[in-house]
């Protein structure tokens, strides 16, 4: 019995961690570019004042990739995923390009370090 | 009495000194095993357990180096022609922090899932993620490197 468990291969518990870290991603971006435009959001993110808003953007990307990966995990357990496959690992590489264009400091140019 | 300093020409007390390069340096050894490791997978599976290790290792050199840079956030000051563009870059680079962590732990997650079977058919679509974060990881870091010059 048990090595029929330890053969198994969860594989929802892999693409729960690119689907997680996809939309964590996809939600960064957004909060750089709310934090740039809305002081109420600035001041929301900012933990620390030395550091900025960015104390309050990691702590919560850090959250939110948690709570994505425990709710995949828990919606996505034990089913067949191998038709969510490519489509998951897709929507993860655009997600990354996105956060990597977005970030840019051309579209989002505040400063969110002390200096 | 003469007092002994133990710290004056010592190798450690060097290192110590200069912490985030060190470890900078360190990551971007580990990476170079990394990079090829990940590559490797197809043809030797066994090679996982030495790229979780790598993974696990550059994690936490990760996080330390990133605690150490935001520890010193307020002596990024800068001045003269190249202010504005520094203090940009500056902000990018922090913005782009977070890519690596992820990637990495995604990379982690996948492969302990896999294990040895990451170089199976069915586990293509996996391995080529690993790969595309361990590399894409080594590219920004070298980025966060660069923008730090400036």
């Amino acid at each position: 019995m048990f090595s029929f468990f330890k053969n198994r291969i969860h594989e929802s518990i892999a693409l729960s961690a690119s689907l997680s870290a996809a939309l964590t991603l996809q939600v960064g971006w957004i909060c750089v570019l709310l934090i740039e435009r809305s002081e109420h959001v600035r001041k929301w993110f900012t933990l620390s004042e030395k550091i900025g808003p960015v104390s309050g953007l990691y702590l919560k990307m850090l959250v939110l990739f948690i709570l994505f990966f425990g709710v995949c995990v828990l919606v996505r357990r034990g089913k067949d995923c191998s038709h969510w496959r490519a489509g998951v690992q897709w929507f993860f590489v655009i997600s990354l390009i996105m956060y990597f264009i977005f970030t840019l400091p051309v579209l989002s140019s505040f400063v969110i370090v002390a200096l | 009495m003469q007092e002994i300093v133990f710290t004056q020409g010592s190798l450690i007390g060097a290192l110590m000194a200069q912490a985030g390069p060190v470890l900078f340096g360190t990551m971007l050894v580990l990476f170079g095993g990394a990079l090829v490791i990940s590559l490797l997978l197809k043809t030797s599976p066994k090679l996982f357990h030495l790229l979780v290790a790598f993974i696990c290792i550059l994690l936490c050199l990760w996080i330390g180096v990133i605690s150490l840079d935001l520890a010193g956030a307020s002596a990024n000051a800068t001045i003269g022609s190249l202010a504005q563009v520094s203090a940009l870059l500056s902000t990018h680079r922090v913005l782009l922090v977070p890519i690596p962590f992820f990637l990495l732990l995604n990379a982690l997650i996948t492969l302990l899932v896999y294990g040895e079977k990451i170089s199976d058919r069915h586990a293509q679509t996996y391995r080529h993620s690993v790969i595309l974060s361990v590399w894409v990881s080594f590219i920004l870091i070298l980025l966060i490197g660069f923008e730090s010059l400036i």
